[in-house]
């Protein structure tokens, strides 16, 4: 594994095994996305109390899923540029943060529209939905920084600091259920005890997890592989003004 | 089509609403990308033009 990590970090091979990689993801994203589809639509029954607007979780549930993934996967970037020093890891940090915000507009958006109808109201200043917002808002930050600070590698450094110290809000997110009491409902999936919904209801939403997975996969190695072109056009640019 | 009740709104909305955003961001990707490309192209033809 590590093997593969280190012939992968020089971002000319990175270039070229993504290009090899990107149609079985694009292929697999679209394959996941029907099957999860049908099970949400098809498959899976209107639940018991919130009939038919279970339908959404199906893309709720997904979208909150990747928006903490990307901040977790920015994390471990920031680790990468700041500690290890890898070609790549803020590469990876900048393509991340569009994705994960937009994931995260999804998740802040299907949220209020069952609200509405399950709870009477667009939104409460719970925990749960306030942490989520909080997450949005650091995303946007952070996209700022970036786009504020014109050499990478500074950049790079302070958006690092920024998004390990915004880490500390992935906890308070997954336990917020758990620490203060909530209108949202507790976690139903990711328990220690196991899932508390039916297999009906759970295959259809982890491959839609699993379909959001893979797009958001998809997504970040093409705005790696563009970051990657910014650089070097920007290189030559300043290459060729120096001569 | 089956019957979605009557929140059948919000629920046809939060798809709506998933797949604008979904589109705007691949959309966004896949521009940044091409743009990137073309102006990484020109640039390498024009480096090699002016070696010449």
């Amino acid at each position: 594994m590590s093997d593969i990590l280190y012939t992968i970090a020089n971002p000319q091979r990175f270039t070229r095994f993504s290009k090899l990689l990107l149609p079985w993801l694009i292929g697999a994203t679209i394959l996941a996305a029907l099957i999860g589809l049908y099970g949400a639509w098809f498959v899976a029954p209107p639940d018991y109390q919130q009939g038919e607007t279970i339908r959404i979780k199906y893309i709720h549930v997904p979208a909150a899923w990747m928006s903490m993934f990307g901040w977790t996967m920015m994390s471990l970037s920031a680790l990468g540029t700041l500690v290890f020093r890898h070609p790549l890891a803020d590469v990876a940090q900048k393509a991340t943060a569009p994705i994960g915000a937009a994931f995260c507009v999804i998740c802040l958006i299907t949220g209020s529209f069952w609200g509405k109808p399950m709870w009477g109201t667009w939104w409460v200043w719970d925990a749960r939905l306030t942490s989520m917002l909080v997450l949005l808002l650091m995303y946007l930050g952070v996209i700022a920084l970036w786009r504020a600070i014109e050499e990478p590698s500074i950049a790079a450094k302070a958006v690092s600091i920024v998004t390990l110290v915004g880490a500390i809000n992935l906890p308070v997110i997954k336990f917020s259920v758990d620490w203060w009491n909530t209108l949202h409902q507790p976690a139903s999936v990711l328990r220690l005890d196991g899932p508390t919904i039916h297999s009906s209801m759970l295959w259809p939403l982890l491959v839609m997890g699993l379909a959001a997975g893979l797009l958001f996969a998809t997504l970040m190695i093409i705005r790696m592989q563009t970051e990657l072109l910014e650089r070097r056009i920007r290189r030559s640019l300043i290459n060729a003004a120096r001569a | 089509m089956f019957d979605l009740g009557p929140h059948a709104g919000y629920i046809l909305a939060s798809y709506a609403v998933t797949i604008v955003v979904l589109t705007a961001i691949v959309w966004q990707s896949m521009a940044a990308y091409r743009s990137a490309k073309q102006r990484s192209v020109a640039l390498s033809t024009l480096g090699s033009d002016s070696r010449d």
